[in-house]
C-alpha cells in the first residue's frame, strides 16, 4: 500500500507551506511539514531606519497580524527609549489589540476553517448552502474590521500608534457607538458558537499533550503585556529573555528553523493562552468553553480554532468594560512627544496566532541598529510537525483523500500566518 | 453574463492587500456575481490553469518566481498588479540597498549559504512581464479596488488618480502636517487613498508610490523651510520604493 | 429688516434654538485650526475663529458632488439635495467669495445643483475677531461687508449685534425672543470693528489697488517670476483646493456592483494638477507647471474681472498656509510685478478700503472716504463690491456675457414665493428660477454606426424626442454613456440634413473607444448643441471660402461643407485642402470625390506618410498651399486640425495677404462640462466651451494659449 501526499501550497492559510507524505507498503518513510514562503529579510531590512519609521515598516511582516507588530514594535521602541505611555495610550492599545483578535479569528474560524467543517471547499458555496452562517461571519468581520479602522485608522498596517502614544485618538462618541456595536454583536457571535458547536464532534479526535507558552500576568487572561507563561513552568520568564524561550534550531530533518523550550516544540496561539490563563476568562467566553467542552479537549490541537471563538467573547465582554472605563476617565487629547536616544528594548503581545517578540537596538538618533523577532508561526512549526508525526500513524489506513485533509485541517487548525514567518527558508520538494 | 475568470496570486508580501478583499464583506458577494473567482489560494481549494484576469500580490524575490510569474503572463488576458510589492516593490525594495550576501548572512548565520536560502534583488511586477493596471497602495484601498474591477468589467480603462496625495487631504480638511514641521510625502505621493494617513493624524509614507511627474528636487529643496535635511526627507522616500 | 442686542446668553439660547428647528453649520475648532461643520451645540461654535480650513463654498460645491443617477439603459435622474440649512458664522471675505460663486453658477447656463444649495441656505455673517496669519482682507476690500448675507454679527465687548439683512435673516432672527433693542452707541462701536478690521486684516500688502491688477498682468505674461517659482511647485492643487473663489470641477461615472446603475458625480478639481488640461488623445494644452502656476495668478487677476468685473481674490490667506512650498502667495507674486511696472503705483499710504456698499454709503454709514474712494476706484473691479457693477471693456476680441446675464441670490429670492423659516425645504423650483438640470442628456439613438478607418467611427444620430438637434455648423455636443461618462464631440453633418446629425469620432480614451463598440440601435445621450459657429449665416456669405483640415480635423467642417453645399448659389469657390499623416487615415475619402464633382469646388489632399497605395501630394498640409490662388479680400478661411498645425498654416495665409479677421479657427480643448462652469477649456481667459471652438482668428491673435 503506497500513498503519497503532495501538498503544494496549502490553501485557505497566511502565507506558502506545503505538506508531503510519502507511505511505502504501510511504512511512513517521510511526513514534513514545509514553508517556501519566500524570505523577506525584515531584520536586515529595518537596519538604518529612524525610530518613526520603524512601525510602518515592520507592520508589513504580516498583513493579518499587522496590529500585533506594530505594537510589538512600538513597545519594543518604547522599553528601548525608555518613553513613559500613559494609562489612556495602554487602554486605547489594548482595545486595538482586542479589535485584530476578533479581526483574525472570526477570519480564521468563519473563512477559512468553516468550510472543511461544512464539507466545503471554500466560503463561496456556503453562500449557496449556509447563507446564515455566512451573514453571520461576515457581520462579524466587518464589526471587528470597523473597529480596528476607529483605533488603528486602517484595518491593516495600522495608522496611529506612534511611540509614546496615537496620532488621533477617537471621539468619546465613537466610542459610545462602538460599545452598542459591541453589545450588538453578542447575539451573532452565540449565534456561530451553536453552529460550530454542532460541528464540533467532526473535528479529529487526536491529542497530543505539549508545552504551551503564552504571555501570562497575574489576575487576567492577558493579550497585552505581561510575562512568558509555561504550562511545563510554575513562574513566568521575563520577556527581555525570549531568545532563551525560542532557542531557534536548525531541524536535522528539515531546512526550517524551529523553535524548543523544555521539549523538543511547543505551542503557541489561543489553545496555549487558554490552557494557561482558562481561570480568567470572563463569564460568556467561560460558558461558551464549556459548550465546546474545551477542557477536555485541551491537547487536541484541532481545537485552537474553537479556543479561538471562546477568546472573541472574553474579547468583546472586556472591551465594553475597557470602554467604559475610558468613557469614565474622560478622553484626553495627548501629544506624544519623544527625544529619541539610544538603547536596547523588547516588545511582545499575543498576536492572534500565538505570542509575538520584538527586540531592536538603537544609536543616539533613534536609528535601528539591529533588530530581531521571534513570530508565532515560527514558535509552532515544530509543533505542528511532531503532531503530523504522531498523527499520521493513528490514520495511516484510511485514504489518502481522508489524510491529506487531516493534515490540511491540522495546519489550518494552527492558523499560520506564513507571511510572519521572516526566518523562514525555501524548500526544494520530492 | 459570461462572468470573466479571475483568479489571484501572491509572491512575497504581508498578503495584507488580498486580505482587503476579505475586508470587502457583504461585497464580496457583489464580486462574485459579476466575476468568477477560479484560484485564490488564501480563501478557496480550487485551483485552476484558466482565467481571464490574474491579479498579482506581493513583489518578486526568487528566479524560479519570475518563472511563475511568466507562465501566468501566458495565460491572463489582463494582468493587474495588486498593492505596492506589485506596483513598486514595496518594502521588499529596502532589501536592495544593502549587499545580499551580508543581509542572508545577518538573518539566517551560519545556514545562510544553504541553496534553498536563495534571494534574487527585489522587482515589482512590472520589472518582469507587461502589467496592464496597477492598483496602489499598501495595503490597496478597498474601495478603489472595487472600482478597477468594475472599471475593468464594463471595458473602461480605470482612472487611477495621478495627482498627489494633497489633493485629498485638501478635500478632506486636514491640517497639512507640515505646519506640524513633519516630513509628509503627500505632495509626490500618488493619490487614491483618499488621504487616509494624514486623516489619523500621520503623515503620508508614500506607500502608493510617486505620481508620474514628482517634483522630487523641490521637495528636497523646501527641507530647509521646515527646519528638516533632505537625507530625512529622501530615507522616507525609501520605505516604500520612492527613488 | 430689524437689528437686536444679545448678550452672550441670549446668543447661546438662540443658536441653541435654531439648532433645535434647522440643520445649521457652524465654524468649530478642528485640532489647532477651524472648520465649518454641522453645529450640534452653539458651544461648539467658534465665532472667534481666525480663518478655516477650507471655506464654505463646500457646502454649495461640495468636494464630491453626485450630479445624477443614471441607468446604463441611458435613463438620467437629477440629484438635487434640496434641504435648507443656516450656515453660521461667515467671515466677510467669503461672503464677497460666495457671491462670486453665485455669479459663475447662476451667469448664462444655471447651475440648478450650486443654486438650489444656494438658495437653500441662510447666511450668518460674521466680522472678524481674530486676524489669521495671512489674511489680506483689508488689501482687497473684503474685510467688511454689506451684502451678500441675510443676517450679520458683530461682536462689541461682550455682547453680539445681530442686524438683519434680508427676509430670512429676520426670520432667523425673530425666531427666538430675547435680546434687546441696540442703541446709537452699538451700532458706533460697530463701526468702529469696521474701521478696525479694514486697517488691520493687512497681514499682506498689495502695492497696488486691486482693479489694477488687469492692467498689471497685461505686461507680465513672460515674466521668469513664473518659470522661477514654479520650480518648487507640486502641482498639487492645494492653492486651488482651499480657495474660495476656485470652482473649477471634473465629471466622474461609476457604476454599482449590479453594472446597471451608477452615479455621475463632480468632483473638485484644480488648474494647477498636471492632466488638468490634457484632452483625450494625450494632448496637454498647459503641460508645463509653469504655465499652470501662472494660470491661476491670472484668473485670479485678470481673467475673472474681464469676464465677471471682480478680483478673484478675496484675501482670505488660506492659499498661503496651504502651500507648502511657500510659492501661492498672490500678494508677493503681484508686488513683485509692480514693482517692475512703473506705470502702476503704490495706493496711498494708509488708505482705507474704499468699498463700503451702496447701502452703508446711502446710509450715511461707514467713514467719511468711502464714497469718494468708491468714485475712484471705478467701481468695477474690486472684490468687495459685489456682483451688480458693470463689467469693464473687454479686450478686444473677446465677447462675453458678463455680469449683466448673471442672476444674484437677490434677484432670485425675489422671485421666491416668501419662505417662512421654519416651512421644509424651498420649493425646487419656484416661478422665474431655472429648474432645468443642464447636465442631464437627452436621448438619443445611433441609426448607424460604422468604421472610417482602423481608428475612426462614422455615426449617424437621431434624438429620441423626434426634434431636431438645432445646430450650427461647427458646433459641438457632449455624447454620454452611462459609467463612462462625457465626451465633447463636433457635429459633422449639416444643419440642412434633417431627422438625424452625424459625428466622427477618433478611439482615444474610455467613452470613445466605448462608443467603437456601439452599433445601430443602441442608445447614447446628448448634451447640446454647444459653442459658436462657422459664420456661415453672414460672413462666409459671397465669399469664396478656404477650408483647411488636418486629419480628424474635417469633422466639423464637413458640417460647413455639406451646409455650403446646400445653398451653393450663397457662396462663392470652394477650396478645400486635406491632410492626413497616412492613406489609411484619410477620412470621408468617397465623399471627396463627391465634393470635386461639384459647381465651383477644388479639392486638393497630401499625406504625410505614404504608401504603394497613394499617388497624390506628399508632405504638410502647408505644402498645398502655393498650388491654390486665392483673392484675399474676397476669401474666408477656415482652419481645424491637431494642436501642431495652427502656426504653420497662420504663417501661411498671412503670407497670402488674408487678413487676420477673414480667418476663423476651430480649436480642441477639453470641454468636460460645455457650459462654461468646469473650467478645463480655458485658453488663458476665454472658455472654449462658449466663446469657441470657432474663433475668428483676430479675436484670439493675442490669447497666449490659444495657438
Amino acid at each position: 500500500m503506497n500513498k503519497k501526499v503532495d501538498i503544494h501550497h496549502i490553501t485557505r492559510v497566511e502565507g506558502h507551506g506545503n505538506i508531503v507524505v510519502n507511505v511505502q507498503s504501510g511504512v511512513i518513510e517521510q511526513v514534513e511539514w514545509q514553508v517556501p514562503e519566500a524570505p523577506r529579510f525584515f531584520e536586515a531590512m529595518v537596519r538604518g531606519r529612524s525610530w518613526e519609521d520603524l512601525q510602518t515598516v515592520v507592520s508589513r511582516i504580516c498583513g493579518i497580524c499587522s496590529i500585533s507588530h506594530s505594537l510589538a514594535c512600538i513597545k519594543g521602541i518604547e522599553s528601548a527609549m525608555r518613553i513613559p505611555v500613559s494609562e489612556q495610550t495602554d487602554k486605547l492599545r489594548l482595545l486595538a489589540h482586542y479589535s485584530e483578535q476578533i479581526q483574525s479569528h472570526v477570519l480564521h474560524a468563519g473563512y477559512l476553517v468553516a468550510p472543511d467543517m461544512l464539507g466545503a471547499k471554500s466560503v463561496v458555496p456556503l453562500v449557496q448552502t449556509h447563507f446564515d452562517v455566512v451573514k453571520t461571519v461576515i457581520k462579524l468581520h466587518r464589526m471587528a474590521n470597523g473597529w480596528s479602522d476607529l483605533l488603528a485608522g486602517r484595518t491593516t498596517h495600522p495608522i496611529t500608534f506612534k511611540p509614546g502614544g496615537f496620532s488621533k485618538i477617537p471621539s468619546e462618541t465613537e466610542l459610545r457607538a462602538l460599545r452598542v456595536t459591541l453589545a450588538d454583536a453578542v447575539p451573532d457571535l452565540t449565534s456561530l458558537v451553536d453552529v460550530l458547536a454542532s460541528l464540533a464532534d467532526q473535528l479529529p479526535d487526536f491529542e497530543r499533550e505539549t508545552e504551551y507558552v503564552a504571555l501570562v500576568q497575574p489576575d487576567r487572561y492577558t493579550f497585552y503585556e505581561g510575562q512568558i507563561g509555561s504550562t511545563d513552568m510554575a513562574e513566568p520568564t521575563s520577556l527581555m529573555e525570549f531568545e532563551s524561550v525560542v532557542n531557534e534550531y536548525v531541524s536535522p530533518q528539515s531546512t526550517a528553523k524551529w523553535a524548543r523550550w523544555h521539549r523538543d516544540s511547543y505551542a503557541v496561539g489561543a489553545l496555549a493562552r487558554y490552557n494557561l490563563n482558562s481561570a480568567y476568562l470572563k463569564p460568556l467566553a467561560k460558558d461558551i468553553a464549556r459548550t465546546f467542552d474545551l477542557e477536555t479537549r485541551r491537547h487536541n490541537p484541532y481545537f485552537n480554532t474553537l479556543a479561538q471563538v471562546v477568546e472573541c467573547a472574553h474579547i468583546v465582554e472586556s472591551a465594553v468594560e475597557l470602554i467604559d472605563d475610558l468613557l469614565t476617565a474622560g478622553l484626553r487629547q495627548e501629544i506624544p512627544h519623544v527625544e529619541p536616544q539610544a538603547g536596547e528594548g523588547v516588545g511582545c503581545v499575543e498576536a492572534p496566532r500565538g505570542i509575538l517578540f520584538h527586540r531592536y537596538v538603537f544609536d543616539d538618533q533613534g536609528r535601528c541598529t539591529s533588530a530581531n523577532m521571534s513570530i508565532p508561526t515560527n514558535q509552532n512549526h515544530g509543533n505542528i510537525q511532531r503532531d503530523m508525526e504522531v498523527l499520521l500513524p493513528q490514520i495511516v489506513d484510511r485514504s489518502e483523500e481522508e489524510i491529506r485533509l487531516w493534515l490540511e485541517m491540522l495546519v489550518r487548525a494552527y492558523d499560520p500566518c506564513i507571511s510572519c514567518s521572516t526566518h523562514y527558508l525555501h524548500v526544494e520538494f520530492v | 453574463m459570461n462572468k470573466p475568470k479571475v483568479a489571484i496570486f501572491d509572491f512575497a508580501g504581508c498578503e495584507g492587500c488580498q486580505l482587503q478583499i476579505v475586508n470587502m464583506e457583504e461585497e464580496i458577494l457583489d464580486l462574485i456575481s459579476i466575476v468568477r473567482l477560479v484560484e485564490w489560494r488564501e480563501g478557496m481549494s480550487e485551483q485552476s490553469e484558466e482565467y481571464d484576469v490574474a491579479i498579482i500580490e506581493g513583489s518578486i524575490t526568487r528566479p524560479q518566481d519570475e518563472e511563475k510569474l511568466r507562465q501566468i503572463r501566458e495565460r491572463a488576458k489582463i494582468l493587474v498588479a495588486l498593492g505596492a510589492c506589485a506596483t513598486d516593490g514595496g518594502v521588499n525594495k529596502m532589501k536592495n540597498r544593502f549587499d545580499l550576501q551580508e543581509v542572508k548572512q545577518l538573518v539566517y548565520g551560519a545556514d545562510s549559504a544553504l541553496p534553498h536560502l536563495d534571494s534574487a534583488p527585489t522587482k515589482a511586477v512590472d520589472e518582469i512581464v507587461q502589467v496592464d493596471h496597477k492598483i496602489y497602495g499598501c495595503p490597496i484601498d478597498r474601495r478603489e479596488f472595487a472600482t478597477v474591477v468594475r472599471s475593468l468589467i464594463l471595458g473602461k480603462r480605470p482612472e487611477i488618480p495621478n495627482y498627489p496625495v494633497c489633493v485629498e487631504c485638501k478635500r478632506r480638511e486636514n491640517v497639512c502636517r507640515y505646519e506640524y514641521q513633519e516630513i509628509c510625502l503627500g505632495p509626490i505621493t500618488r493619490a487614491g487613498c483618499d488621504a487616509r494617513c494624514p486623516s489619523f493624524g500621520a503623515w503620508c509614507f508614500g506607500c502608493r508610490g510617486p505620481v508620474d511627474e514628482p517634483n522630487a528636487q523641490a521637495a528636497r529643496v523646501i527641507m530647509e523651510r521646515y527646519g528638516k535635511r533632505a537625507e530625512d526627507l529622501e530615507d522616507r522616500m525609501q520605505l516604500f520604493g520612492h527613488k | 429688516m430689524s437689528a437686536r442686542k444679545l448678550n452672550q446668553e441670549v446668543f447661546r439660547s438662540w443658536v441653541n434654538e435654531l439648532i433645535a428647528r434647522r440643520r445649521v453649520v457652524g465654524v468649530q475648532a478642528k485640532e489647532e485650526r477651524f472648520v465649518f461643520g454641522p453645529l450640534a451645540k452653539a458651544e461648539d461654535l467658534r465665532l472667534d475663529y481666525d480663518v478655516t480650513l477650507l471655506p464654505p463654498k463646500k457646502y454649495f460645491l461640495p468636494p464630491r458632488d453626485d450630479l445624477l443617477a443614471f441607468t446604463t439603459q441611458g435613463e438620467y435622474a437629477s440629484r438635487i439635495e434640496d434641504e435648507p440649512f443656516i450656515l453660521f458664522g461667515v467671515h466677510p471675505y467669503d461672503v464677497v467669495a460666495i457671491s462670486q460663486l453665485d455669479a459663475v453658477f447662476s451667469e448664462g447656463h444655471y447651475d440648478v445643483h450650486y443654486m438650489t444649495r444656494r438658495r437653500n441656505a441662510t447666511i450668518v455673517a460674521c466680522d472678524v475677531q481674530t486676524a489669521s496669519a495671512h489674511v489680506f482682507a483689508s488689501a482687497m476690500n473684503t474685510a467688511t461687508v454689506q451684502d451678500g448675507f441675510d443676517l450679520l454679527l458683530t461682536k462689541i465687548g461682550d455682547h453680539y449685534l445681530a442686524d438683519a439683512r434680508t427676509d430670512k435673516g429676520e426670520a432667523l432672527l425673530t425666531a427666538v425672543p430675547g435680546g434687546s433693542e441696540p442703541t446709537e452707541a452699538d451700532f458706533a462701536g460697530r463701526e468702529q470693528v469696521w474701521r478696525r478690521n479694514r486697517e488691520s486684516l493687512n497681514k499682506h500688502e498689495l502695492k497696488c489697488r486691486p482693479e489694477e491688477l488687469p492692467t498689471l498682468l497685461e505686461n507680465s505674461y513672460d515674466d521668469p517670476i513664473w518659470e522661477e517659482r514654479a520650480k518648487l511647485c507640486f502641482s498639487c492643487g492645494s492653492c486651488n483646493l482651499v480657495c474660495p473663489t476656485c470652482y473649477c470641477f471634473d465629471v466622474r461615472d461609476d457604476l454599482n456592483w449590479d453594472m446597471q446603475t451608477g452615479m455621475r458625480t463632480r468632483v473638485c478639481d484644480a488648474c494647477l494638477l498636471n492632466e488638468f488640461s490634457a484632452v483625450a488623445g494625450g494632448h496637454n494644452f498647459r503641460s508645463r507647471p509653469a504655465e499652470r502656476y501662472r494660470h491661476r495668478f491670472y484668473r485670479k487677476g485678470s481673467y475673472m474681472p474681464h469676464k465677471f468685473g471682480f478680483v478673484a481674490c478675496v484675501g482670505c490667506g488660506r492659499c498661503i498656509s496651504a502651500c507648502v512650498a511657500g510659492i501661492a502667495n498672490p500678494l508677493d507674486i503681484y508686488n513683485r510685478l509692480i514693482a517692475k511696472s512703473p506705470e502702476i503705483q503704490a495706493p496711498e499710504p494708509a488708505a482705507s478700503p474704499w468699498a463700503g456698499s451702496a447701502k452703508e454709503l446711502r446710509e450715511g454709514g461707514g467713514d467719511g472716504r468711502s464714497l469718494e474712494m468708491a468714485a475712484r476706484s471705478g467701481g468695477a473691479l474690486s472684490p468687495g463690491t459685489g456682483l451688480a457693477r458693470e463689467a469693464p471693456p473687454l479686450p478686444e476680441g473677446t465677447h462675453s456675457e458678463g455680469v449683466q446675464a448673471s442672476r444674484t441670490i437677490a434677484q432670485l429670492e425675489a422671485a421666491l414665493p416668501q419662505e417662512g423659516f421654519l416651512l421644509p425645504g424651498a420649493a425646487l423650483a419656484p416661478e422665474g428660477v431655472p429648474s432645468e438640470d443642464i447636465y442631464v442628456p437627452q436621448a438619443a439613438t445611433l441609426v448607424q454606426a460604422k468604421p472610417l478607418t482602423e481608428l475612426e467611427t462614422f455615426y449617424e444620430i437621431r434624438l429620441d424626442s423626434g426634434l431636431e438637434l438645432g445646430h450650427e455648423p461647427g458646433q459641438f455636443v457632449e455624447i454620454s454613456l452611462p459609467g463612462f461618462g462625457e465626451a465633447p464631440i463636433s457635429v459633422s453633418s449639416s444643419p440642412s440634413q434633417a431627422g438625424t446629425f452625424q459625428m466622427v469620432v477618433r478611439n482615444a480614451g474610455n467613452l470613445t473607444n466605448a462608443l467603437g463598440q456601439l452599433t445601430a440601435g443602441d442608445r447614447i445621450g446628448v448634451r447640446g448643441p454647444f459653442g459658436s459657429e462657422f459664420p456661415v449665416h453672414d460672413v462666409m456669405k459671397g465669399k469664396d471660402i478656404l477650408l483647411i483640415c488636418g486629419g480628424i480635423g474635417l469633422v466639423p467642417v464637413r458640417s460647413a461643407i455639406n451646409y455650403i453645399l446646400d445653398n451653393r448659389e450663397d457662396y462663392g469657390h470652394m477650396t478645400i485642402l486635406y491632410g492626413a499623416k497616412t492613406p489609411g487615415e484619410r477620412i470621408f475619402a468617397d465623399e471627396q470625390q463627391d465634393w470635386r464633382k461639384r459647381d465651383r469646388v477644388t479639392v486638393l489632399e497630401t499625406v504625410d506618410e505614404p504608401d504603394a497605395s497613394w499617388h497624390g501630394h506628399v508632405g504638410r498640409i502647408t505644402a498645398l498651399l502655393p498650388l491654390i490662388r486665392i483673392v484675399p479680400e474676397n476669401t474666408i478661411a477656415v482652419v481645424c486640425g491637431p494642436p501642431v498645425m495652427y502656426r504653420f498654416v497662420l504663417k501661411e495665409l498671412k503670407t497670402m495677404g488674408l487678413a487676420d479677421t477673414s480667418i476663423y479657427l476651430s480649436l480642441e480643448r477639453r470641454m468636460k462640462c460645455g457650459v462654461g462652469k468646469c473650467g478645463h477649456c480655458q485658453m488663458n481667459g476665454v472658455y472654449v466651451c462658449q466663446e469657441g471652438p470657432v474663433f475668428q482668428y483676430s479675436a484670439i491673435r493675442e490669447v497666449m494659449e490659444a495657438i
